[in-house]
């Protein structure tokens, strides 16, 4: 899949096209300029080149952590890719010190996705109730 | 000093000075009269000066650009003592645009109007020194305050609880009393709108798409979760930081404080967690060294 993936890459090339699908590959260095800005001093600058680099290496790094995972979800024969499998992959890899922060997160935004379908579940169950409250009564009129 | 040019240029021009004067004096009177006495007692003295410098702040943008113009034509030596006072009329022309609007919608005396441009104009400065410090903020404030204002009594909740997910210490704690007057599954939704809005925030440092693109560049198999992105580009952010962090202090050891190439590179090779990059952002090396690196292993490898 690669292969082909390179492959559609270096037969566009002469156009824009091929530029184009080369960006997709990185994260937007907008993106990577704000966050290296507010890690840095605002007397500190950061050449242009750098910021190149880093969106290399960002990339890189979410590939290196993702394959991780994808591996462990390969072995326990899974093919969905949870926000646990990502925070072993972190502590194997030697990035320990972000599995705590990463772990607050993921209970946010658990908590979150819970509340929001705990809403939706709360208003189903009530139309079911009053559609099963309806349907006996009426089959034991009827009987 | 502006009654003395008068003088000299305009024989006629004192007589029309001090007519000119003596009616705004009776006008004043006139107001003093019509106030009630409680006022007068308080303020005697603050309500005598006024008159003359509002008197100097409207002859000044009359003729005073003439006369200037006059000046500068004939004593060059006086530019720089005229130039820094040009700045202040302005001040005072936008604060006097400005406040009769305002007068106007409250309906109030004229009296009070006057006090109320002293104190405003003793205010404008520091307003000004804010403004250029903090410029983005207090327009901010304005436009929340114009919106709260206009809105209705029912619809405008929602319009808040949306400017509350983006701006969430301001406008949370006006939110939640909001919420407690009505019944509780209110305050459900709003610590749901919360919890959402703090997600969000962490959610908009990368687009969410791109992440899943780069996570399934390498097999399309792979399915990531939701939940897995959004910890991808939590993680992503952090590595970020602490890799420019790190980058940053290998700046200032080579005392500069712009990140090059270079301080990655030596960032890559100093930390055993940067491995991984030792492929992507290798150490420059010296033509002489690269050439000589490859013979050395040649030899080493028939031996």
């Amino acid at each position: 899949m690669s292969e082909g993936f390179d492959g559609t890459e270096n037969g566009g090339g002469g156009g824009g096209g091929g530029v184009g699908k080369e960006q997709d590959r990185f994260l937007p260095i907008a993106n990577i300029g704000r966050i290296m800005r507010r890690a840095v001093p605002e007397n500190g600058k950061i050449a242009k080149d750098s910021k190149e680099s880093v969106q290399e290496c960002v990339s890189e790094f979410i590939s290196f952590i993702t394959s991780e995972a994808s591996d462990k979800c390969l072995k326990e024969k899974r093919k969905t890719i949870n926000g646990d499998d990502l925070i072993w992959s972190m502590g194997t890899l030697g990035f320990e010190d972000y599995v705590e922060p990463l772990k607050l997160y993921l209970r946010l935004y658990r908590e979150t996705e819970g509340d929001t379908k705990g809403s939706r579940a709360s208003e189903l169950p009530v139309k079911k109730d009053v559609v099963l409250n309806g349907d006996p009564g009426s089959s034991f009129e009827g009987m | 000093m502006a009654g003395k040019k008068k003088a000299l240029t305009n024989p006629a021009s004192p007589s029309a000075s001090a007519s000119a004067s003596t009616p705004k004096k009776s006008t004043a009177t006139s107001k003093d009269r019509s106030t009630p006495k409680p006022r007068k007692n308080p303020n005697p003295k603050e309500e005598a000066p006024p008159p003359p410098p509002a008197n100097n702040k409207r002859l000044n943008p009359q003729g005073g650009s003439n006369r200037k113009k006059k000046a500068d034509a004939g004593t060059p030596s006086k530019k720089p003592k005229r130039q820094p006072p040009e700045p202040k009329p302005r001040k005072h022309k936008g604060a006097k645009s400005e406040k009769p609007h305002r007068v106007s919608g409250e309906g109030e005396k004229p009296t009070p109007t006057k006090k109320k441009k002293k104190k405003e104009s003793s205010k404008e400065p520091k307003r000004e020194k804010q403004q250029a410090s903090a410029p983005m903020s207090t327009p901010s404030k304005k436009n929340k305050e114009a919106k709260r204002d206009t809105g209705g009594a029912g619809k405008p909740t929602p319009t808040k609880r949306k400017l509350g997910d983006v701006d969430p210490p301001q406008e949370r704690p006006s939110g939640e009393g909001q919420a407690s007057s009505p019944t509780p599954a209110k305050k459900r939704k709003d610590k749901a709108a919360a919890a959402e809005a703090v997600a969000d925030h962490g959610a908009g440092s990368f687009p969410m798409a791109r992440v899943r693109q780069i996570m399934r560049a390498e097999d399309a198999t792979i399915r990531p979760s939701n939940e897995a992105v959004f910890l991808i580009n939590k993680a992503t952010e952090i590595f970020l930081k602490r890799f420019a962090d790190d980058a940053y202090r290998n700046a200032l050891k080579d005392r500069k404080k712009s990140i090059v190439y270079d301080n990655l590179s030596t960032a890559v090779c100093n930390q055993k967690r940067y491995k991984f990059l030792s492929d992507f952002v290798p150490q420059k090396v010296t033509a002489e060294d690269a050439l000589k690196a490859p013979v050395s292993s040649q030899v080493n490898q028939p031996q």
